[in-house]
């Protein structure tokens, strides 16, 4: 062993060093007011506006429906998201985004299908639809994404000869989704 | 320039702030004056420059990376120069705390700056010599040679 090597001593020794520590709540808040006074950072404007009002009421019929998904969502954000909300997307953290948002999509059909075990069968019909119609709506997206890839294109074949909640095949715009 | 969000920069900051804070403080020493202005001024720089990020590197590595320039700039602007390679330069004192956790970190603090950078980044962080070379303007086999001074050195300060 080279003599100037660290022994398993000293190595264990570094890696018992922290390598974290907590800085105080006031250089948060000097840091926040620096980056205030630069530009570089804004508190999010109230947004309660009539629309705001009629869609968020839309949005908690298909929340109902989700059931615990939304709670997962919020404890499986990374930093990805955190990062998503402050600045614009461009392409790489846009694939990022969708990378996140897919597990998070995954985590709440997970979560779907443990709430819908005592679930009455109409609101498992609702559930199903929303499920397939996100599936539908990705497909359709990877389609834009890429008009010639086979795969996606029969999924959503397949997919929109799944009967709507009404016992309708859908076609495009027709899924009674609200989206949020 | 983009304006971001602060409910969504605070929770990038209590994500990140702590190691980064960590980093800093050892890379300065243990002097946390100095330590809290270098991630304060990190965060600045990092939110000029996040729309340039790219995701090539965890978003972690990226701000240690602009802390350590920080730092650099600082040891710059006070000595002339970013690194210093001098054990007889800076004073030495002979650690004295008996846990050997407090007398390894004294250690560290102890030793000259280019020392205690390279021994830092390769035996805390776990850089490579080639990426210690790429942050610090410096060759890998210089990186190497300095890391087994810096282990010499720091040997001496806690077996004198």
């Amino acid at each position: 062993m080279d003599r100037d090597e660290l022994r398993p001593s000293e190595r264990a020794a570094f890696d018992a060093l922290p390598r974290e520590q907590s800085a105080s709540r006031i250089l948060e808040e000097r840091t926040v007011r620096a980056l205030k006074e630069r530009g570089l950072l804004r508190s999010r404007p109230a947004l309660i506006r009539p629309w705001v009002v009629a869609t968020a009421a839309a949005a908690s019929l298909a929340l109902f429906a989700s059931g615990l998904a939304v709670g997962q969502w919020m404890g499986a954000r990374q930093t990805v998201d955190a990062l998503a909300a402050l600045y614009p997307e461009g392409p790489n953290r846009a694939a990022a985004r969708v990378q996140s948002t897919g597990s998070a999509h995954v985590a709440a059909l997970n979560a779907l299908v443990e709430a819908l075990g005592s679930a009455a069968p109409q609101d498992a019909a609702r559930a199903r639809e929303v499920a397939i119609a996100t599936l539908w709506a990705a497909a359709a997206e990877v389609i834009r994404l890429a008009p010639d890839d086979e795969l996606a294109a029969q999924v959503l074949q397949v997919l929109e000869s799944v009967p709507t909640e009404g016992g309708v095949a859908a076609e495009e715009g027709q899924r009674n989704v609200v989206w949020f | 320039m983009v304006a971001g969000y602060e409910r969504a920069f605070r929770e990038l900051y209590r994500r990140h702030t702590p190691k980064l804070f960590q980093f800093v403080m050892r890379l300065l020493g243990g002097v946390e004056v100095d330590a809290e202005d270098i991630v304060q001024e990190t965060w600045v720089r990092a939110a000029e420059r996040l729309s340039g990020f790219r995701w090539e590197s965890s978003f972690a590595t990226w701000l240690t990376g602009i802390g350590l320039n920080m730092c650099r700039d600082l040891w710059r602007r006070r000595n002339g120069r970013e690194l210093d390679w001098d054990v007889a330069a800076e004073p030495v004192e002979r650690a004295g705390a008996p846990d050997e956790r407090i007398d390894l970190e004294r250690a560290i603090a102890l030793l000259p700056s280019g020392y205690r950078t390279v021994l830092i980044l390769h035996d805390l962080e776990g850089c490579t010599h080639e990426e210690i070379g790429h942050r610090l303007g410096i060759a890998a086999g210089t990186s190497k040679s300095q890391l087994s001074s810096a282990r010499r050195a720091m040997r001496a300060l806690l077996n004198p």
